[in-house]
């Protein structure tokens, strides 16, 4: 079952002769419950892809169908709200609010959502313990350690009870030992029928997804499985 | 609003640093407007509350009254024909004989008045009489228990002192005073001078007859000129008469005394009035730029909340109500601060309480709160402009 589909999508940034043009017609179809890798060379258009299949940018052309809607004449209203129910981020760097506890961080999706307060303490609660860091729940990010923040960005991302996620280079700030152990976290959630994508430079994070799709000038050149 | 607060709390030093700019520029505006409105009403007020016409009375500072021509100036100048009189009054205390050494908060407001200060400003005795010209004798009264002061009571101060007409009472000097009136609930009388513009009110507290006493004369004498004097001829003559007994006197009508008070008053408020309007437009260019340049600060914050679900305006409305939530913190500390500085208009002395020209007025209030929205729209405006432009991506920088 597509869960996502682009359809000759284009984006330039830029006009006349600064014009850059990172992504160059992809076509793309995601069936839920896979678990792809996106790889490329620096500058090849990975992360302006991801930006679009997450909706945090808008593409020049073409047409995006998530979930059966087109997303591409969505307006921010509606885009921000797919961003809190459909997607989620994972981030290279984490990106955690560090003036925040983990709790608060992890509870940030569930400010957009409305249901009572002690239903989504339970829910921030029993993600806190699936990742292993219910003990953290009062300190502040930049009080743990890179593994341990890269755990809460996830029990952050799958707080919201999103279908999909979306990874940019999530262990590339991490040691080798740690970042294994995060792929086995992200296989285990994509085995509990999460959708994930993520960008990665590494191979052997490449190697734990189901299949490839490698990206080269704006464009898709290969499919692996 | 928990959101808010507790984005606020993340961010002391800045919302302390939004919030003393707002308070000290709103305060400084409501102390220089109070000011500007206080020489406003004392004028108001002054003219209201006198009977006699304010071009037509004279008010006269003696300042050596206690010299031995002062009878002799006063004599001549009542036979001058020029006024109607001489009066004037003493704002004192009475010492109740229960009081304990030290205690001044069982003393009474007292106002010792002269003969003919009726023809200022009507007063009305409930019960019994107002003093007659034997009362000021100092033959008749001399404090000692045959020859007793003559007062009226406040209507509060006769209930709460449970005294009634031709009651005694003794006070801790061993002066005795005989009631002989008691005053109607709400009259009111001059603090120090009537151009102060002070009104008090004389509920708690009571009026004695003013028997000539060298120790503690009185300074602020009023005379209403007659019919057919001219004031400047009147004055004129005056200070030749107060020269000639070498006695030092300042008179001016109290109308001149009001006009002279308000252009000097008002033409130096003004220009505070202009300087705080000013501190205000820098205040508000600089919190627009402090509130541009934190949001700044926090765009790694911003896309981070974009990212997880929130909207331009759910991320907006949390950027507003944090400044706003600071800049109406400001705004009532400042209104709070500026009404208990000016004890809501009102002033207690011993018992009895004046209405002061200086206090915070609604229409203050409510100029106050124009001012504040005004200042607040630059920094809503520029949040939105600054804002809309961003995109979640652009947003979420690495380490």
């Amino acid at each position: 079952m597509k869960i996502l589909e682009l359809k000759n999508i284009t984006k330039i940034y830029g006009k006349g002769d600064s014009e850059t043009k990172a992504l160059a017609g992809v076509d793309l179809t995601i069936e839920k419950g896979d678990f792809c890798a996106i790889m490329g060379p620096s500058g090849s258009g990975k992360s302006t892809l991801l930006n679009i299949l997450g909706c945090m940018d808008t593409p020049t052309s073409g047409e995006y169908i998530l979930k059966g809607q087109d997303v591409s004449k969505m307006k921010n209203k509606q885009l921000s709200k797919l961003r809190n129910q459909v997607i989620s981020f994972v981030f290279q760097y984490f990106a955690l609010m560090d003036e925040y506890t983990v709790f608060d961080n992890i509870m940030l999706p569930l400010n957009c959502q409305k249901y009572p307060y002690k239903e989504k303490k339970d829910r921030v609660k029993y993600y806190m313990k699936r990742l292993g860091i219910e003990k953290y729940a009062k300190k502040k990010p930049t009080q743990l350690s890179g593994g341990q923040q890269q755990r809460v960005a996830i029990a952050r991302a799958l707080v919201s009870n999103a279908d999909i996620i979306l990874a940019d280079e999530p262990t590339g700030a991490l040691d080798s030992t740690t970042g294994e152990e995060l792929m086995e976290l992200l296989q285990e959630i994509n085995e509990s029928g999460k959708t994930i994508i993520l960008v990665t430079h590494n191979e052997k994070v490449a190697e734990k997804c189901n299949y490839v799709i490698y990206i080269e000038d704006g464009k898709i050149v290969d499919k692996l499985s | 609003m928990k959101e808010i607060l507790k984005s606020i709390s993340k961010r002391t030093l800045f919302n302390i640093l939004i919030f003393l700019q707002v308070l000290f520029s709103i305060l400084y505006f409501f102390s220089t407007t109070i000011s500007m409105q206080a020489v406003v009403n004392s004028n108001i007020s002054a003219n209201s509350e006198l009977d006699s016409n304010p071009k037509r009375t004279l008010h006269m500072l003696i300042q050596n009254e206690d010299s031995k021509y002062f009878s002799k100036f006063k004599e001549e100048l009542l036979n001058a024909n020029l006024v109607n009189g001489l009066t004037g009054w003493r704002n004192s205390d009475l010492t109740p004989d229960t009081r304990v050494i030290g205690d001044t908060e069982d003393d009474f407001d007292s106002v010792e008045l002269a003969k003919g200060c009726e023809n200022l400003k009507k007063i009305n005795v409930a019960t019994g009489r107002y003093f007659t010209d034997a009362d000021f004798r100092k033959e008749n009264a001399t404090g000692s228990k045959s020859k007793p002061f003559l007062m009226i009571l406040g209507s509060e101060f006769a209930n709460n002192q449970n005294l009634k007409v031709g009651d005694s009472y003794h006070d801790v000097n061993d002066k005795y005073y005989k009631v002989v009136g008691i005053l109607e609930p709400n009259s009111k009388w001059f603090y120090q001078t009537v151009s102060e513009g002070m009104i008090m009110v004389i509920d708690n507290a009571v009026m004695v007859a003013y028997v000539n006493d060298s120790e503690n004369p009185i300074m602020h004498y009023y005379s209403i000129l007659n019919d057919n004097v001219n004031s400047d001829d009147a004055i004129y003559k005056i200070n030749k008469i107060a020269k000639k007994y070498n006695i030092v006197v300042e008179a001016k009508t109290i109308s001149t005394e009001l006009n002279e008070t308000y252009s000097e008053s008002v033409s130096q408020d003004i220009s505070w009035v202009i300087f705080s309007l000013i501190i205000l437009v820098f205040v508000t260019i600089g919190t627009s730029i402090l509130i541009v340049s934190h949001m700044y600060m926090r765009k790694n914050e911003i896309g981070i909340r974009m990212a997880c679900g929130y909207s331009f305006k759910k991320v907006l409305l949390l950027l507003w109500g944090e400044f706003l939530v600071v800049s109406i913190l400001a705004f009532l500390s400042a209104l709070l601060i500026a009404y208990i500085s000016c004890s809501g208009g009102k002033e207690i002395i011993y018992s009895a309480y004046y209405f002061s020209s200086f206090h915070l007025s609604y229409g203050i209030v409510l100029i106050g709160i124009g001012i504040f929205l005004l200042m607040c729209i630059p920094s809503l405006l520029v949040l939105v402009f600054k804002l809309r432009k961003v995109q979640p991506k652009d947003l979420i920088g690495g380490k």
